[in-house]
């Protein structure tokens, strides 16, 4: 699949919650290439620090506006400095990166599992599907969360210190849900790795097929700099940035991920 | 001044290169990576990552980390291997729009012997350069680059084997780089490029740990320019073959700095990251600069700076 190096305008800047942004651009060749899953590598600013570019899932796309979404949450230098930018500017955009989620045949119901900022791409994948769907969406407490109108009627939340929705991590309201639904399912998740461990180690006991999608610190983003590995269940690493970010769950070594 | 025609060929050993613009090993994959955001027909040469006799996974994780206007990365030679790299990436470079230099890592001497014997036959292959310098591969190996005896012996056995253009890559890691380059000259060396990345480290702490799963790392970008130039103007007055120079070029005005402390061509590295199309703007400042400047070949900047005697 080609990318492409734009620069591209910001055209609508939302907040999402108190550190977190929703940032549309306008990248016509980005908004009709991206699947859901995939990335895109921002340029900060056009100097030499920070220097390396930053990497964000798409969370939506609009292709009548030619338009895609990425959500920012203040983390580092890098995310700071990019949710301060307001609509009209510019910035260099490479994408869109890496794989997607794949269709899975026969299911009935698609979960969503995403932890704190992980929730982006799951909008973009929820934007596409053709079955019934949840999106579980977990964080440590309510200031972390929010929901977008156009899927909340599908949305449930949990945190840590029970100030929104179920008290409790994502994998006991995945639990829960799943106690739910009938029909065949699948998981999607995004989020960070301690959190895609056990909600794989969820899909793996109950028998659902689980695809996740993987963050890691990473140069260049198409599969050059061997910057972002995540260990192979089969022995040596995969790369997220050209393999994933988007994996079978069961082909990832989470144990090894997890403890290092 | 204005559009007079700028000859902006080198050349190293036997071959010519019609652009003195590169990118550096490591940081344009197999050469195919960037082909959908640079024309590669624009660079004058392609340098592979390092080929290694087996296939590497590379270093634990995390292995990049970004660091004040540079970064540190502690890949450890991730590759596929020779067997494969003659199988899946020879046919492809057949019709390759610029030349390939494929650089050679090992952890013995006889490791790039056997390298450099299966390749050397490939007319695709334009030339060699020789990683003596990697940082971050420690197991039972030896840093070539710090010795120069070593160096020589290396260098020699790799003429032997080729007449292909042998560029060493030599590592700053090192009080002087000078005796190791003039080691490698008198070994029969077309070339030597300079200068791989720093070994640097970086700690967290909330953790207390280090940011790399190596623990150190190989320092790049514009960081560690000032350094990549005074150890080229060193080597540059000692030895008479060409000097490749690199470290933290991301701009025409960095490249023209090295080519003026004694660079006969440059390499682009860490800034293909952040930019990819910078060597192909380079490739196009260059010749502005020097048409303006009025200068109708690379010799009339290489080695030009002015110091007083």
């Amino acid at each position: 699949m080609p990318y492409y190096q734009l620069t591209c305008p910001i055209i609508r800047k939302t907040h999402l919650t108190s550190g977190t942004v929703s940032l549309w651009f306008r990248g016509p060749q980005i908004a009709h290439a991206a699947r859901p899953g995939q990335f895109v590598m921002l340029r900060v600013r056009n100097e030499v620090h920070p220097l390396l570019r930053r990497a964000f899932s798409i969370s939506r796309c609009n292709p009548e506006e030619e338009a895609f979404e990425i959500m920012v949450q203040a983390a580092g230098t890098g995310s700071r400095i990019i949710l301060e930018h307001e609509e009209g500017e510019m910035l260099d955009v490479l994408g869109p990166l890496g794989s997607s989620f794949q269709e899975v045949e026969g299911i009935q119901t698609a979960l969503l599992v995403g932890g704190g900022i992980g929730i982006a791409p799951l909008f973009f994948l929820a934007q596409t599907l053709e079955v019934d769907y949840h999106i579980l969406f977990g964080g440590r407490s309510h200031s972390q969360l929010f929901a977008l109108p156009e899927f909340e009627p599908q949305m449930r939340f949990c945190t840590e210190d029970g100030s929104l929705g179920q008290k409790g991590l994502v994998t006991d309201l995945l639990q829960k849900t799943l106690q739910e639904v009938s029909g065949k399912a699948a998981v999607f998740a995004c989020g960070p790795n301690q959190m895609l461990a056990a909600v794989a180690g969820v899909a793996e006991k109950t028998g659902i097929p689980c695809q996740v999608s993987m963050e890691a610190p990473m140069a260049c983003g198409v599969g050059v700099c061997m910057g972002c590995p995540v260990p192979d269940v089969k022995g040596g690493y995969r790369y997220v940035c050209k393999d994933g970010p988007v994996f079978p769950a069961e082909m990832i070594h989470f144990k090894q991920l997890v403890n290092g | 001044m204005g559009n007079r025609t700028v000859d902006t060929h080198i050349q190293i050993g036997n071959v010519t290169f019609h652009s003195p613009i590169m990118v550096a090993s490591g940081t344009f994959g197999y050469g195919f990576e960037y082909q959908d955001v640079v024309d590669v027909s624009r660079l004058g040469a392609v340098i592979t990552k390092s080929i290694t006799r087996e296939p590497r996974a590379g270093n634990r994780p995390p292995r990049i980390v970004e660091t004040a206007a540079g970064m540190l990365n502690s890949i450890g030679l991730a590759n596929i291997g020779l067997q494969r790299f003659v199988e899946e990436m020879l046919p492809r470079y057949e019709n390759y729009p610029t030349r390939i230099i494929v650089n050679i890592a090992g952890s013995t001497p006889e490791e790039y012997l056997t390298v450099l014997e299966a390749l050397a036959p490939y007319p695709q292959i334009a030339a060699f350069e020789m990683n003596y310098s990697c940082p971050n591969v420690k197991e039972g190996g030896i840093c070539f680059g710090v010795d120069a005896n070593l160096s020589f012996n290396l260098t020699q056995a790799l003429r032997n084997i080729t007449s292909k253009p042998l560029i060493i890559k030599l590592t700053p890691n090192i009080t002087s780089p000078v005796e190791v380059a003039l080691a490698v000259q008198e070994a029969g060396a077309d070339a030597v490029s300079m200068i791989n990345t720093l070994v640097g480290m970086a700690v967290d702490i909330r953790t207390w740990k280090p940011r790399l799963g190596n623990i150190t790392g190989g320092l790049s970008g514009p960081a560690i320019k000032p350094i990549a130039l005074a150890q080229i103007w060193q080597v540059y007055q000692e030895v008479s073959i060409p000097i490749i120079g690199m470290g933290g070029i991301s701009s025409v005005n960095d490249a023209i700095e090295f080519f003026l402390v004694g660079a006969s061509a440059v390499q682009i590295g860490t800034a293909n990251f952040v930019h990819p199309p910078t060597a192909m703007e380079i490739t196009s400042g260059l010749t502005r600069y020097m048409q303006e400047k009025g200068l109708a070949s690379l010799q009339d900047i290489i080695g030009k700076l002015k110091v007083e005697a």
